[in-house]
């Protein structure tokens, strides 16, 4: 356990400068955006939307996240197993915590009745507070998972398969567009069925706590892989 | 007081036999060097120690419980790698701080001293040290870690001579105040040889030597002197090296050296001298 402790404190304080840099980049995009308001006031102007900077942050994070601290904690005496759960841990609260900031500062913007583009309202359509922050969670823990598993996944590849994995999605692509040809385009309808559902459309209003409750079970699902990747994994160089 | 056992250890790279069934027990306290030829498997074996690699059959006790994945048995070992694996970007001064937050009996005084003594800049980032900076970093780590087994893979890489005897003299001190089991890997054999009390030699992934290296000393010997007579004398004798030069011809032999042997060396007029542990360890991991 004290272990898990001390990787999850070190994962944290490796997060911190770089979680500080995504914060910085939202800040001075509504700074951007109040400076747009007053200079050019009813122009309906606005700079990028806020809580896409964090997305894709947060998701850059996950795919830097593994290599390095591996080698360091195994260098310090702490186990693939322990890493795991302290990776769990610390991705669990960076999540909470960048969510909360975020869903302040894009709260403080609106009640400053400054225009701003935010994905949640785009895809929502509503501006609640509390549906940005759960929707928020699940997506930052979903990405910062999904980037650790490909860090893994390159991590644990040899030279050659690297190279498979990342012509994979195209063949991928290829393979789902033939299928689909060849069903009379039921795959298609199969998979924006799911979507729609698991992301909270299929009622009459949209649930964004669907959706989160969705990522987090994908995530969870990611989660139980990178668990087989990490528990073989061995240093390298 | 840590004691390590490795049973019937294996490790294979793709078709690479790395390791091949290596029994080996180190006991508490004691000073080993793991002595071997580049690819022998010396790296391989201490990274199985210190569960950066896994043994692809075999296991490794410390204190009979498993090394495998076991963190309160890691946290009893430091091992210092030849290549840096700390984060580049990290600085020194971070670096034994999260050190001292990994290993609790960590001396961060005498970390801090040792890095006055070796001239460290404890303000620089890792990415930033020289070769041999990057050893004396680690090598900082590895003495204030307070861990009851360190294993150093090639310690004095890239230190220059001053660096290299300060590290040998602070390697001394440390152990006669705090006992403890320390495994060295290196290839300036003469340099180590008088820190060392056990020696262990590693061979195309097989053991074999693990010998006191005063026993190996005295085990080792060279006779020289007329070609026929050299031979007739180590007709029947271990021996592991021999040089020849035109009627000239010298043998290192590795076996006992009784007074009957005295007798015939003298009869046949040889030359006798003693050998020197990097001599005989390259005529060992040659023969």
């Amino acid at each position: 356990m004290n272990s898990i402790i001390r990787a999850t404190k070190y994962q944290l304080t490796m997060f911190i400068p770089q979680s500080l840099l995504c914060i910085s980049i939202i800040a001075l995009n509504i700074l951007i955006s109040i400076t747009v308001s007053y200079l050019f006031p009813g122009s309906g102007i606005s700079a990028g939307s806020s809580d896409s900077v964090a997305i894709i942050w947060i998701f850059i994070i996950g795919l830097i996240s593994f290599t390095s601290t591996f080698k360091f904690m195994l260098s310090n005496s702490v186990s693939r197993k322990s890493l795991f759960w302290a990776n769990i841990l610390s991705m669990s609260i960076l999540s909470v915590a960048l969510a909360t900031v975020v869903t302040i500062l894009l709260w403080l913007v609106s009640r400053m009745n400054i225009k701003i583009i935010v994905l949640y309202t785009l895809i929502y359509k509503n501006n609640s507070v509390i549906g940005i922050f759960i929707w928020l969670i699940g997506v930052f823990f979903l990405l910062i998972i999904l980037g650790w598993f490909i860090n893994m996944v390159y991590y644990r590849s040899s030279k050659g398969m690297a190279y498979v994995i990342s012509f994979s999605p195209f063949i991928l692509s290829g393979l789902i567009i033939i299928i689909n040809l060849t069903t009379n385009g039921k795959l298609f309808d199969y998979i924006i069925k799911f979507i729609v559902t698991a992301m909270g459309f299929s009622g009459s209003i949209p649930n964004p706590y669907v959706g989160a409750l969705s990522m987090l079970i994908f995530a969870a699902i990611i989660c139980i892989f990178n668990y087989l990747l990490i528990r073989k994994a061995e240093i390298k160089g | 007081m840590s004691r390590i056992e490795i049973r019937n250890v294996s490790k294979n790279f793709n078709k690479t036999n790395a390791l091949k069934n290596v029994c080996l027990a180190l006991e508490p306290n004691k000073i080993y060097g793991l002595m071997g030829r580049n690819g022998a498997g010396k790296t391989t074996l201490l990274n199985i120690i210190s569960n950066k690699l896994f043994a692809s059959s075999g296991e490794v006790l410390i204190d009979g419980e498993t090394a495998v994945e076991n963190d309160n048995v890691q946290a009893k070992i430091f091992c210092m790698a030849e290549k840096n694996i700390y984060p580049v970007n990290m600085k020194v001064k971070d670096g034994i701080k999260w050190t001292k937050e990994f290993y609790p009996k960590f001396n961060t005084k005498y970390a801090y001293e040792l890095a006055n003594s070796f001239e460290l800049n404890t303000d620089k980032k890792i990415k930033d040290l020289s070769t041999g900076y990057n050893s004396v970093f680690t090598l900082i780590l590895g003495l204030a870690s307070g861990a009851s087994v360190i294993l150093f893979d090639e310690p004095v890489l890239g230190l220059d001579a001053n660096h290299r005897e300060l590290f040998y003299r602070e390697l001394i001190t440390n152990y006669i105040e705090q006992p403890k089991t320390i495994v060295i890997s290196t290839h300036l054999i003469d340099e180590i040889a008088e820190v060392l009390e056990e020696i262990i030699i590693i061979k195309d992934g097989e053991i074999i030597l693990s010998e006191p290296v005063d026993k190996v000393l005295l085990l080792g010997y060279k006779v020289s002197g007329d070609c026929t007579k050299v031979d007739k004398y180590t007709k029947h004798k271990n021996v592991i090296r021999e040089e020849t030069m035109g009627r000239f011809k010298a043998a290192t032999v590795y076996q006992n050296l009784d007074n009957v042997d005295k007798e015939s060396i003298e009869l046949l007029g040889l030359e006798i001298a003693t050998v020197k542990l990097q001599e005989l360890i390259i005529s060992l991991t040659n023969s």
